[in-house]
């Protein structure tokens, strides 16, 4: 098990050095930023004085190694829009999206946990294909149109609730129930086709024949199994999520990472979108790390490897 | 039907899923919407007419569902804009399928070095969620539709590569791959002969699934303005130009959106139909 672990801190080192690369690159691809920052009128020393002053004359190979020592020391630069260190804006924005993401990922996958426990409980064909077809049709929506569609339910017909913003409780729900109903229809696929497997399974016939209860089969016996394979689904999900939460904070005016960077990205601001890729490889590396430790905790096969 | 069944027990049709059927009728309807309309002669997605802004639906033969803020047919606006989807979405998916197929044969034929690496770029490429890396791609590189298709295929090959990958393991260690090899086969020889057609069929399901992907992920892009750029008409960007009239004219949201809806939908059924055991009969 610790040759495990250590093999993939060391894959997860080298997947945040390969980001760092990319972001790097990008920089380098995306214009002269110089140009950016100084006035239209600027003469050529200006514009020489500029570049020397921002290391920007000196070789690539130079310059990917400043970088390198700068980002692990945390400086990711200065946004050329508002002169403050990159990071310290990503930062700043980091709760609003990390809120939003916990607590709608927590809301779906209990209720999703809830529902499959339940129809499988219940033996009900009727109820499973219910459920089943619910959440097809959930997941043919990308979760912006979904948000739109809601929107114009509750907050422009209905006139209940706020379409956007981050201000009291009510501007969160559009929000959560549009993240959430996507995670619900995931994960209740998934656990709805773990137990569709396991149904059939030798262990539940014995368990069965041994006349168990229904809920104590399902409950004690099914479902830790069919999680185990959910947990890893899950931290790549998580890339899914917050690729969405990216689109979806335009959608909802929503103070956080995504709108960041994508107001980073037509203001030609970098620095910023830069340090906001990072920042998101970081906690999805970090994330995915976690999933295998919990992994090999609770699946002994792993462990005793 | 017991009867029909007994006299002509060769002609017993096949009951399509309630599923399956739903898909069909989703499917039909975008492609009738993509194929005929073009036909249809006040068909014009991009004349504008500002006096005639923002007509209403269902109430002018010349713009049987209204017009946009432009005043330009929403008809035939929706009609290019699945053209573009569909089209967007077919070449990203060849582009990846290819590629997954092709980096997936000699990373599991050749193992070593080349496996090592090419899975290794997949795992890294996964830590950057595919619609970030997009926008960003987009950002630098700058948008247009080609340079979509291109990011699009590019950044979504690693699904593939992994599927194509470990059934080439598992295929290199059989018999007829060992008895070719036996024969004096060259590796292209056996990865064009024996590798590629055993391994086409999955590929060619997952790519049929991943459409419907790659339209979500398009019409997510084009919705913040860095996926098709204007003039060209997408679902997406309609969306976008309609939510401002959210309002008072929620048809121009709702219409892209029951177009992307069908798009997906149609495909999404069609995976459950087909995952579904078929009605069991004698």
């Amino acid at each position: 098990m610790g040759r495990y672990l250590l093999s993939r801190l060391l894959g997860g080192a080298a997947t945040l050095l390969a980001v760092l690369t990319f972001v790097f690159l990008l920089v380098r691809f995306s214009g002269d930023p110089v140009r950016l920052m100084l006035p239209d009128q600027a003469t050529a020393e200006d514009v020489a004085a500029m570049r020397h002053a921002l290391g920007l004359d000196l070789s690539l190979p130079v310059q990917y190694l400043t970088f390198l020592q700068s980002a692990v020391q945390g400086d990711l630069g200065i946004s050329l829009r508002q002169g403050r260190p990159a990071l310290d804006i990503v930062l700043e924005r980091m709760p609003a999206t990390l809120e939003l993401a916990l607590i709608s990922f927590s809301i779906g996958f209990f209720i999703a946990v809830a529902l499959a426990v339940i129809s499988e409980v219940s033996g009900s064909r009727r109820l499973n294909t219910l459920i089943l077809w619910i959440a097809t049709a959930r997941q043919s929506v990308p979760p912006f149109l979904f948000g739109i569609l809601l929107v114009l339910i509750f907050s422009v017909k209905m006139n209940v609730l706020p379409a956007i913003g981050r201000n009291d409780w009510s501007s969160y729900v559009i929000p959560v129930a549009t993240i959430a109903s996507f995670e619900i229809a995931l994960y209740l696929r998934l656990i709805g086709s773990a137990f569709e497997e396991m149904r059939a399974s030798d262990w539940v016939r014995t368990a069965r024949a041994k006349g168990i209860s229904r809920p104590r089969l399902v409950l004690g016996h099914m479902l830790p199994n069919a999680l185990l394979p959910v947990i890893t689904v899950a931290g790549v999900n998580l890339g899914v999520l917050i690729g969405g939460l990216v689109v979806l904070e335009t959608v909802f005016n929503w103070p956080g990472l995504g709108r960041l960077i994508i107001d980073s990205v037509s203001q030609r601001d970098f620095p910023v979108v830069q340090a906001g890729v990072l920042m998101i490889a970081c906690a999805f590396v970090v994330i995915n790390l976690l999933v295998d430790f919990i992994y090999a905790a609770l699946d002994p096969r792993v462990r005793h490897s | 039907m017991t009867a029909t069944d007994l006299t002509t027990p060769k002609r017993r049709r096949a009951r399509l899923s309630l599923s399956t059927t739903l898909s069909l009728i989703m499917l039909g309807l975008v492609l009738a919407l993509a194929v005929l309309t073009p036909l249809w002669p006040g068909f014009d997605p991009m004349h504008q007419d500002l006096f005639g802004s923002l007509g209403p639906a269902f109430s002018d033969t010349a713009h049987p569902l209204g017009t946009d803020a432009l005043g330009r047919d929403v008809l035939s606006r929706l009609a290019r804009a699945t053209q573009v989807s569909l089209l967007i979405a077919a070449s990203a998916v060849a582009i990846s399928a290819c590629l997954g197929l092709a980096l997936g044969l000699l990373a599991g034929w050749y193992r070593g070095l080349a496996d090592t690496l090419l899975m290794g770029l997949g795992n890294i490429q996964l830590a950057i969620p595919v619609v970030l890396l997009l926008i960003v791609l987009v950002a630098a590189l700058g948008a247009s539709t080609w340079m979509l298709v291109l990011l699009l295929g590019l950044t979504n090959w690693v699904t593939y590569g992994r599927l194509t990958r470990s059934m080439v393991l598992s295929l290199r260690s059989q018999e007829f791959v060992i008895a070719a090899r036996t024969a004096g086969a060259t590796d292209l020889w056996i990865l064009a002969r024996h590798l590629l057609p055993n391994v086409a069929p999955k590929v060619l399901i997952l790519a049929a699934f991943d459409t419907g992907v790659v339209i979500a992920i398009e019409s997510s892009l084009s919705f913040i303005g860095l996926g098709v750029q204007p003039p060209t008409p997408s679902l997406g960007m309609m969306i976008s130009e309609g939510q401002r009239y959210l309002q008072t004219e929620p048809h121009l949201t709702i219409l892209p959106a029951f177009v992307i809806f069908c798009l997906i939908g149609g495909i999404q059924f069609a995976g459950q139909g087909l995952a579904a055991k078929p009605p069991s009969r004698g």
